[in-house]
């Protein structure tokens, strides 16, 4: 019994040092934020009880640099890919779900292909295409790509969860004289909103953490997305600013640790579920 | 019902032109380029140069280092990294509280952006005033120039652990997942024969996730293969000489530092050919697995 608990235990602490290592980075993160720049190069381990401030966020975010403005891009962004993703996927997924014709095969092929492409096999024919279509710096330039990206994925996320609602519900409804639209957006979209929910978070993590696409398309500063316009910065101040290199890095941080934390169930199965894309 | 043959097209095309205008139609396009020699980025006319680009690639050492540090790389994300995540996920199956917190919060360092990450890291290992020298000097000890350019091999660690140490809980919610699916009757049926805890994980529960193992080393493979922020935060452009290199940032170098286009096409197929490559080999690898 004591060798039992033994084991027991120290599985508890194998599983808490690696727990330590996920977790203690961002606190260390978030409690220097809060403390005097001065302090951070001295004591960065202390809890600032006595000395908290908020000096670090006010200079990242009413200093030099326009982080208002980047958080509203990324938001641009990000929402406008999650909100034409869903909407497309919807019709696309519902398709595959319910219906049988030729060619389906065919399709979950160019979508299971569409999730293997690395950005670095398109993006430069891909950037000459966007100059040519005058959307090369400007957020429609990196919200179409980003949306072909992330499609295929919420598309087959979707189309498997349809498939697997029962179809009574809706045939009464057709039966009473609902048509193709109102059964989609009436009885499948508010019985699939688990998934729908998994698969918007997920398409937003990705928009918002990218950095290789909106790096390239984005150079101008106003237009930036949050990490973009973070990188340029640290790459400007050279690290010399600590406070502010920690308050911008919490604040990149903070709206995904929060959002995680909510909707952790929903994140960890769409992640899962969409373990194809890597 | 659902009789129609042509309404399901009409609601998949919006979906097959994103993907083809975006992602089908560059790709092909790329190859194509990867034929021709380019003086700009925007070059509108590149002369053809057949295969030249790709042995200009095959000739150029900081190219070769890329590579090699890809190969090294993705060693050590399938033993440290798949490793970890399947010792981990093997632990917490058998624990019976807490399984759910260290799930969320071994997920957790996913979630956040690799930029993010990497501005954190740089904080960490700062020579002046960073976290790690900070705490050498509360343990009494003399500072560490971590970030040594000369001692390459410590810097190729400092910048790949960030890394490895990301997407160790991805892995694990993927194996936990299916060991939690291993039926109990199977459990409890090796454990009245006297199996230990560890004869049970080697010979019954890691063979049987062994589908999701084949998974996880090809999304393990084809994911590094695509890493880019970290090493572009911690060291930019492959610091100090390009001996730290991976195949994505030396490619960006190529391409938006040296306007060679048609080179970074190359390389860019180049990468897309070595995911296809080393996925059929772990697959390969697997399936006579099987057959044992």
């Amino acid at each position: 019994m004591t060798r039992k608990k033994i084991t027991v235990l120290s599985i508890y602490a194998i599983l808490s040092v690696w727990m330590i290592t996920t977790i203690y980075p961002f606190i260390w993160v978030l409690i220097n934020s809060f403390k005097d720049k001065d302090r951070i190069i001295v004591d960065s381990f202390s809890i600032p009880l006595q000395s908290f401030t908020l000096d670090n966020y006010a200079s990242a975010l009413y200093g030099r640099y326009q982080l208002y403005q980047a958080y509203l891009n990324s938001l641009i962004i990000s929402g406008s890919v999650v909100f034409i993703v869903l909407l497309i996927s919807l019709f696309g997924s519902f398709a595959l779900a319910k219906y049988d014709f030729r060619g389906k095969n065919l399709v979950y092929a160019i979508l299971i292909a569409s999730m293997m492409f690395p950005i670095f096999s398109t993006i430069f024919p891909l950037f000459r295409l966007l100059v040519n279509l005058n959307l090369q710096g400007r957020h429609l330039g990196v919200i179409l790509p980003q949306v072909a990206g992330n499609v295929a994925f919420a598309t087959i996320l979707l189309s498997g969860f349809i498939r697997s609602l029962p179809k009574e519900v809706e045939e009464s409804a057709f039966i009473d004289g609902a048509n193709i639209f109102q059964v989609l957006f009436r009885i499948i979209v508010p019985m699939s909103k688990s998934s729908i929910a998994s698969a918007a978070i997920f398409v937003f993590l990705w928009s918002y953490n990218d950095l290789f696409l909106q790096m390239i398309i984005l150079t101008e500063e106003s237009k930036m997305p949050i990490s973009a316009l973070l990188l340029e910065i640290s790459s400007r101040e050279g690290g010399t600013d600590y406070g502010l290199m920690v308050a911008a890095v919490a604040i990149i941080a903070i709206p995904m640790i929060i959002i995680y934390f909510v909707l952790q169930k929903h994140i960890i199965k769409g992640l899962t579920s969409g373990a194809i894309k890597g | 019902m659902y009789k129609s043959k042509i309404l399901p097209w009409f609601f998949l095309l919006p979906i097959l032109i994103f993907v083809t205008v975006f992602l089908f139609y560059p790709f092909g396009v790329n190859i194509y380029n990867s034929l021709f020699n380019f003086t700009s980025i925007l070059d509108q006319n590149p002369s053809f140069s057949g295969i030249t680009n790709y042995l200009n690639l095959f000739g150029d050492s900081t190219f070769v280092t890329s590579f090699t540090n890809t190969l090294i790389l993705i060693a050590l994300v399938l033993i440290f990294q798949v490793g970890l995540a399947l010792i981990l996920a093997l632990l917490v199956s058998v624990i019976d509280r807490f399984a759910s917190v260290f799930k969320v919060t071994f997920f957790l360092p996913i979630v956040i952006s690799a930029t993010a990450l990497g501005l954190m890291f740089n904080l960490f290992y700062d020579y002046d005033f960073g976290m790690l020298n900070q705490l050498m000097i509360q343990l009494g000890q003399e500072k560490i120039f971590w970030m040594d350019p000369v001692n390459i091999i410590r810097r190729f660690m400092l910048t790949m652990g960030p890394v490895l140490w990301q997407y160790v809980g991805f892995y694990f919610v993927i194996f936990l997942t299916a060991l939690n699916g291993i039926s109990s009757e199977i459990n409890d049926a090796a454990a009245i024969d006297g199996a230990t805890g560890i004869q049970k994980s080697l010979f019954i529960k890691i063979p049987m996730i062994q589908n999701v193992t084949r998974t996880v080393f090809v999304l393990a493979i084809t994911g590094t293969l695509k890493v880019f922020d970290l090493p572009h935060v911690i060291s930019p452009g492959g610091f100090p000489n390009g001996e730290l290199h991976l195949l994505g940032t030396y490619m960006y170098e190529k391409a938006f530092n040296s306007n060679q286009l048609g080179v970074a096409a190359a390389f860019a197929v180049i990468i897309a050919f070595a995911g296809v490559l080393f996925s059929g080999i772990s697959n390969l690898i697997f399936k006579n697995n099987e057959e044992i």
